[in-house]
């Protein structure tokens, strides 16, 4: 890895841990629902109107049913804006209705914080349907993930007695302080500063514009309210992009300050969560120790995915290409890279996507090396836990920190407990079914897909690298990425179908075992620490619990990996 | 083609909807958590 390289990453986590640190702090004052008194008396007409009541705490089934009533109705809703858009106001493309399967497709993957994009923005979308539809489930999918890893926290940190025994919190109170409070107000800050580094806001018609070629051919600019969706595409780990190109778009991130922040955006809250966490278990050590657990997997994959990208092609090296690096060009290989971030910041942004489930894109993934490409699918694969979306990939983590200290438990002879809370037989069904969702969907849809005419037919690179396009997209999909490997012709019916299943199960069939997860643990006693309780918050446990991630969450997808990717890099490198 | 797609999203919402229920009962007493008879 390159001085460069390095001294970016490096100020890349100085910088998000040094910002997360007071998100969380305040994220830790919503979960325990401690909010000033001005607060509470803003949101007090917003449940009256709702006709809920804020302090009622719900037990965790009422809690799920209320969660995927939500987000069903938000599914129905964007469904038909997609299917109206023509008949709507903000269109001044004049856009169409949406196919229906495409509307099926991007309704689910919106819905599911997904952002699987089978549509390019500015070619299909009105700006009503971007703003009013995508961008208001960019803050409900977001604010759906937080609040499912704040009952999951409160699971832990419920003493099991008293009134509320077995009660999770209000979902609707949890949706709505964490849009209003957390979500709305740094998401406007960033688009101002978007704005401010050149993303257009605008209701503006496309431009007609003429190129400055002797030619001068005549080229149509789109327009429309980007930053606004800008925001909350990365605080939120969205994904979704204004326009096709997402993030390697200059009206989307048009310098490379506007890409830094970028990247911090997608990561703070997850990072934030960590520490939310640690505090309200009351023992910070907790969150640094998930934390690090984190942070050491995301940096191993940095260090492989960058020095890939930097050692380029060999094939091109054969034909005499000078790919080296100097004064005059980046070196290695730039194919589907913007030369205004270059390898070192596309290969960055490329790690930090995927490793939390953005899906947001800046480079071109279907032209990284093949090791250079594993990285982003391997993270993917790994159930979206290394940092994660926001609130997913906190309750993603504490179900295999679950399963570690059941495995622990298993190698000492003790019945396994985490924060206190014994981890029973109950909880391990739950968490097997967590855990086991995601790869069935990922493993049986390319299976599907590879042996169907249809899934065949999408495929534009035939081969290993066809093979690596459609696990690429269904581990995208069913972990709730949403980035592409690019290549794969995924706006059929087919495919919009099988992606939309697996957004969505992969979604919520991860957060109902979840939820019921959080009820079971808050019904359970808080038991004091002895001297054979298992320490969760030290070097010993972080092994642990990397070793569980990396052998259950990676070991499902070694026999599809050796087919694709491997391969790849084994025919390249022969 | 709209029925067959949003009925698509109604049965996906129908089986995780199905899902909570039957996991609230998952290691639940079988005799409704009271006294064995």
């Amino acid at each position: 890895m390159t001085a460069s390289a390095g001294s970016l990453l490096a100020f890349f986590l100085f910088a998000l841990v040094l910002l997360a640190w007071p998100v969380g702090k305040f994220l830790a004052a919503l979960c325990n629902e401690r909010l000033p008194h001005w607060m509470q008396r803003i949101e007090a007409p917003l449940y009256k109107l709702a006709g809920t009541e804020p302090g009622k705490s719900m037990h965790w089934l009422a809690y799920a049913l209320a969660l995927l009533a939500f987000n069903g109705v938000g599914a129905i809703f964007l469904y038909l804006l997609q299917r109206l858009q023509g008949f709507l106001p903000l269109n001044p493309a004049a856009m169409g209705a949406v196919s229906p399967d495409s509307a099926f497709d991007s309704a689910v993957s919106f819905v599911s914080n997904t952002n699987w994009q089978g549509y390019g923005g500015e070619s299909t979308m009105s700006y009503l349907t971007q703003m009013l539809g995508f961008t208001v489930q960019n803050f409900f999918s977001a604010a759906t993930g937080i609040a499912v890893a704040f009952v999951l926290i409160r699971g832990f940190a419920r003493r099991g007695d008293g009134k509320s025994k077995g009660l999770v919190g209000n979902f609707w109170a949890d949706l709505t302080r964490i849009t209003l409070w957390l979500l709305v107000p740094l998401s406007f800050v960033l688009a101002l500063f978007f704005v401010g580094q050149g993303v257009i806001q605008n209701f503006d018609p496309y431009k007609t514009v003429h190129t400055v070629e002797a030619t001068g051919s005549a080229q149509t600019l789109a327009m429309g309210p980007v930053a606004s969706q800008e925001a909350i595409k990365m605080i939120g780990t969205n994904g979704g992009g204004f326009f096709n190109a997402n993030s390697a778009h200059p009206y989307e991130n048009p310098t490379a300050l506007s890409n830094l922040l970028q990247m911090i955006a997608i990561f703070l809250i997850p990072a934030a969560l960590c520490f939310a966490f640690g505090r309200v278990v009351g023992d910070r050590r907790q969150g640094w120790a998930v934390l690090a657990a984190m942070a050491a997997m995301f940096v191993a994959a940095v260090m492989v995915l960058m020095p890939a990208e930097q050692a380029g092609n060999p094939l091109l090296a054969s034909l005499g290409v000078d790919q080296v690096s100097s004064a005059l060009q980046s070196g290695g290989n730039m194919e589907g890279k913007e030369v205004r971030f270059g390898i070192d910041a596309s290969a960055l942004f490329a790690a930090i996507t995927t490793a939390a489930s953005c899906g947001a894109v800046n480079a071109m993934h279907d032209s990284f090396t093949p090791l250079g490409g594993i990285v982003p699918m391997v993270l993917m694969q790994l159930g979206e836990v290394v940092f994660g979306g926001v609130g997913s990939g906190l309750y993603g983590m504490l179900i295999f920190a679950m399963l570690a200290v059941f495995i622990a438990g298993l190698m000492i002879g003790r019945t396994p407990e985490y924060l206190g809370k014994k981890i029973e037989v109950r909880e391990m069904k739950l968490i097997s079914i967590a855990i086991l969702v995601t790869p069935v969907l990922v493993l049986a849809g390319t299976a599907v897909a590879v042996m169907a005419g249809a899934g065949k037919a999408g495929i534009a690179n035939p081969g290993a690298h066809g093979f690596s396009e459609i696990l690429y997209a269904l581990s995208s999909a069913a972990n709730n990425n949403g980035s592409a490997f690019a290549g794969l012709s995924a706006n059929t019916p087919f495919y919009n179908g099988l992606l939309g299943l697996a957004m969505w199960l992969g979604r919520f069939a991860v957060i109902v075992p979840v939820l019921a997860i959080a009820g079971s643990l808050a019904a359970k006693q808080r038991l004091p620490v002895t001297g054979g309780t298992l320490p969760t918050h030290g070097p010993l446990f972080v092994s642990l619990l990397i070793g569980t991630v990396l052998l259950v969450g990676l070991l499902n997808y070694v026999p599809a990996l050796a087919l694709g990717p491997v391969v790849e890099h084994l025919v390249l490198w022969k | 083609m709209d029925v067959v797609w949003m009925g698509a999203l109604l049965a996906l919402w129908s089986v995780v909807a199905a899902m909570a229920v039957g996991l609230d009962r998952l290691g639940a007493p079988k005799n409704g958590g009271g006294e064995r008879p």
